[in-house]
């Protein structure tokens, strides 16, 4: 897959010569964190979950579009059921759209937004329409 | 780009899906395909409903709604349910890019509508035998 790997620190005001001790804070950087915590989160889950690799695929993908690394143990967390799955991927989906709505940089906010499209295609939400 | 040009882009790309969706509706008629009647006009209905919805939103933000052409492309031949469904698959694509690009240029109530669209759309896609895909609306990958 390729594409471009975004972050907050990518896409903020910062991306200048200046040292690095005169940056501005990055806007966005704490939702960036939280969106690549919630992938990681959901990938070390459904790692040991059965019937769950295409969710896996489809989150690392996302992940990796959002400049983050894959749990370095994943398999290790407990499985999900499938009424679990989908309660999980369906607040994720939530979360992504919200953070959406709410970051600075438009750039970033395209990223979220598909993520939390991506998410919503998925076979086990199909029943939320 | 402005959000005012990114609502107006959007705008000119729901006329077109209107369009295609309408002379889809009629390709469709002459098969006996009422499933794919019904999605078809289903989305032709969405469409319109946003188009509607894009009028309002450049009115509001002070701009003169662009019109639709008098006529669009089609590509040939739409013979075949399968074919139809291609086309009607392609037009929800393009629609999840443009409204992707909308949501990077607007903010607040404008891009919260817009991330709601995005997400409208790619399930849209589904119907017309769309696959899952990670980041909807960004390009292939």
């Amino acid at each position: 897959m390729a594409g471009t790997a975004l972050s907050g620190c990518d896409l903020g005001p910062s991306s200048t010569s200046r040292p690095a001790a005169t940056l501005p804070p990055d806007p966005d950087q704490r939702l960036v964190d939280a969106a690549r915590a919630e992938l990681r989160g959901l990938l070390t889950r459904l790692s040991a979950t059965t019937g769950a690799s295409s969710l896996v695929a489809c989150h690392r993908a996302q992940l990796a579009a959002l400049g983050g690394e894959p749990p370095a143990a994943t398999g290790r967390g407990r499985p999900l059921t499938p009424v679990a799955t989908a309660a999980r991927e369906r607040r994720a989906a939530e979360r992504f759209a919200r953070w959406a709505v709410a970051c600075q940089n438009g750039d970033l906010a395209r990223l979220l937004a598909s993520v939390a499209a991506g998410i919503r295609m998925q076979p086990v939400l199909r029943t939320v329409g | 780009m402005s959000a005012t040009d990114a609502l107006q882009r959007t705008l000119a790309a729901e006329h077109a899906a209107i369009f295609v969706f309408g002379a889809l509706g009629g390709r469709a008629s002459a098969l006996t395909a009422p499933a794919l009647r019904r999605v078809i006009g289903t989305a032709y209905d969405v469409h319109v409903t946003r188009r509607d919805r894009l009028r309002a939103l450049v009115r509001a933000a002070g701009g003169d709604p662009v019109a639709a052409e008098p006529a669009y492309r089609l590509p040939s031949p739409l013979l075949t349910a399968l074919q139809i469904e291609a086309e009607a698959l392609r037009v929800e694509r393009a629609c999840a890019t443009t409204y992707a690009a909308l949501v990077a240029e607007t903010t607040g109530g404008d891009r919260r509508w817009a991330v709601e669209a995005l997400i409208a759309v790619a399930l849209a896609e589904r119907s017309f035998g769309g696959l899952p895909e990670p980041l909807p609306g960004l390009g292939r990958r």
